[in-house]
């Protein structure tokens, strides 16, 4: 194989890798738009990574997440986020030129979690509306009797499900709350193993597991479809 | 007996060893040595993202530079403005080196490696004089002082792009979690510290060269002067080696604190051995690029 036929498969490469970027950079202004194409047709192996990399890009969307007004409210709930959330902002502060590159590398994560909170709370919000509701708020509890067997037995098949989503409701409530109180009690841990002069691993591992605190909240999905 | 530490002592392992991991050990080491004297951590100034702003960092603050990097959301502003600032600094070589050898009258002539292998070692580049009645301005005319820019530009990206998969395992054998992307972008910062320390370079090999033609030296003197000239950006690179030592100490590694500084001198070697793989592909593709276009 000569250089000629080396030089076509590369630029061809080099085409293809062009018109995705330029497909991914078509909001951006006129430079970027036709700019980045024509550097990504002759130097295609530095684009790829970029094109390979879109997940990191929905925190812009996630930073709008956190502002709807779906998602801000001023209840206990609430209250108790922004309380851990400033806490958490403290302590991560007080991470700096200690333990910062790992901290760097989870802020996408805190984010996600600050969100996942909201999200959660949105939730029990919704089934706390739908519950004080009259239709819900009040059981009907018929008399039994053998006339209307079938009547009975569907109302309190309804009225266990009414439970059931009091339960769904206490749970998601439950969840979040030990969430939030098991971040809290890792953001003093921060603060104890700084000033005693623990080593940098230490806060690294601390930091690991509040950023794996979403997955504690499982509302990955939702806190996607809330932001999209 | 114990470890006593003074400033000194910081100041000249922060030379030593620029890495982060490193750095913090060495501060916290030293902080714990001397109760009355507080190390402060460093503050890095958050990044400009233009181009002025990076080339800035790169003078004045690299260590933004690299924050940026580990940052998220930064590369797809970076990778194309740090390629435009390397290749720049590489046209300004080239033009700077088009000058120098139209001055002189001299233009080099490059054989295929090739063939160059197979008749004579020495014919690879030879110092030509430009034929009798062509002006000073002929290079430039006829493409040749283009071919010159074009080869070292696109030879030194382009060498950089084939290098990158090796660079990336090499990262990931000294233990640094790092991306495909994360490896572009500091390659890419080298590059660009590269292309500026040339920059920065050149009056200097400017003056020498121009001392050369002046003085009406030796063709021996003057082709060594040249060859010297052309070999400046693989002098240059040694910033760029050390920014991109630099670069990667600040990636988070996938080990214990303990481990981290016996691992960072792994790290240290294997971004040497990198750098020296580099320097072997670039010129070969330099001259071949060259040699094909002429």
């Amino acid at each position: 194989m000569d250089l000629t036929i080396t030089s076509i498969f590369y630029l061809a490469l080099g085409l293809g890798v062009g018109v995705a970027i330029g497909l991914k950079e078509r909001s951006s202004s006129p430079l970027n738009y036709l700019g980045k194409p024509l550097a990504a047709v002759l130097f295609w192996p530095l684009f790829v990574p970029l094109l390979m990399e879109s997940d990191r890009q929905p925190l812009d969307a996630f930073e709008r997440g956190m502002k709807s007004p779906l998602l801000v409210s001023d209840d206990a709930l609430s209250q108790a986020i922004q309380q851990v959330e400033g806490e958490l902002d403290a302590a991560l502060d007080s991470l700096q030129g200690w333990a910062d590159s790992n901290l760097v590398r989870e802020q996408d994560r805190f984010l996600k979690l600050r969100v996942a909170w909201r999200v959660q709370a949105h939730r029990v919000r919704e089934l706390d509306q739908l519950l004080s509701a009259p239709s819900f708020s009040a059981k009907n509890v018929s008399e039994p009797s053998n006339d209307d067997d079938k009547r009975s037995q569907l109302e309190r098949s309804r009225n266990e499900n009414i439970d059931r989503l009091k339960q769904v409701r206490d749970q998601q409530r439950h969840d979040l709350l030990t969430t939030i109180a098991w971040v809290r009690e890792l953001v003093t841990m921060i603060h104890l193993a700084k000033y005693p002069g623990a080593p940098a691993s230490r806060a690294e591992e601390l930091v690991r597991q509040i950023a794996t605190a979403i997955e504690g909240v499982g509302t990955t999905t939702l806190v996607q479809e809330a932001v999209s | 007996m114990p470890i006593t530490a003074d400033e000194d002592f910081v100041d000249d392992l922060e030379v030593i060893e620029p890495s982060r991991p490193a750095s913090e050990f060495v501060r916290k080491f030293a902080a714990d040595r001397l109760p009355s004297k507080q190390v402060q951590p460093t503050v890095v100034e958050p990044l400009d993202p233009t181009l002025v702003g990076i080339t800035d960092a790169i003078l004045k603050s690299p260590a933004s530079l690299d924050k940026a990097i580990t940052e998220t959301g930064h590369s797809g502003q970076l990778v194309p403005r740090l390629l435009v600032v390397s290749l720049v600094g590489f046209l300004m070589f080239g033009i700077a080196m088009s000058l120098v050898f139209s001055s002189a009258d001299m233009w080099p002539k490059l054989l295929p490696m090739k063939k160059a292998l197979t008749t004579n070692l020495s014919d690879v580049m030879a110092f030509e004089h430009t034929p009798v009645g062509a002006s000073r301005m002929t290079p430039w005319l006829n493409g040749q002082a283009f071919k010159l820019m074009t080869a070292y530009a696109i030879g030194l990206i382009g060498a950089t792009c084939i290098c990158l998969p090796s660079l990336y395992f090499y990262g990931l054998l000294a233990g640094v979690r790092m991306t495909m992307l994360d490896v572009v972008q500091n390659a890419l910062k080298a590059k660009a510290t590269t292309a500026i320390a040339l920059v920065g370079i050149l009056p200097v090999y400017a003056a020498l060269a121009l001392g050369v033609i002046l003085f009406e030296t030796s063709d021996f003197t003057r082709t060594a002067v040249f060859h010297f000239g052309l070999a400046l950006p693989f002098i240059a690179g040694i910033a760029g080696c050390r920014s991109l030592y630099r670069g990667f100490g600040e990636l988070p590694f996938e080990m214990p604190a303990a481990r981290r500084v016996e691992r960072t001198c792994f790290l240290r070697r294997l971004v040497l051995s990198w750098s020296v793989i580099f320097t072997a592909v670039s010129p070969v593709m330099i001259h071949e690029l060259w040699a094909l276009m002429n």
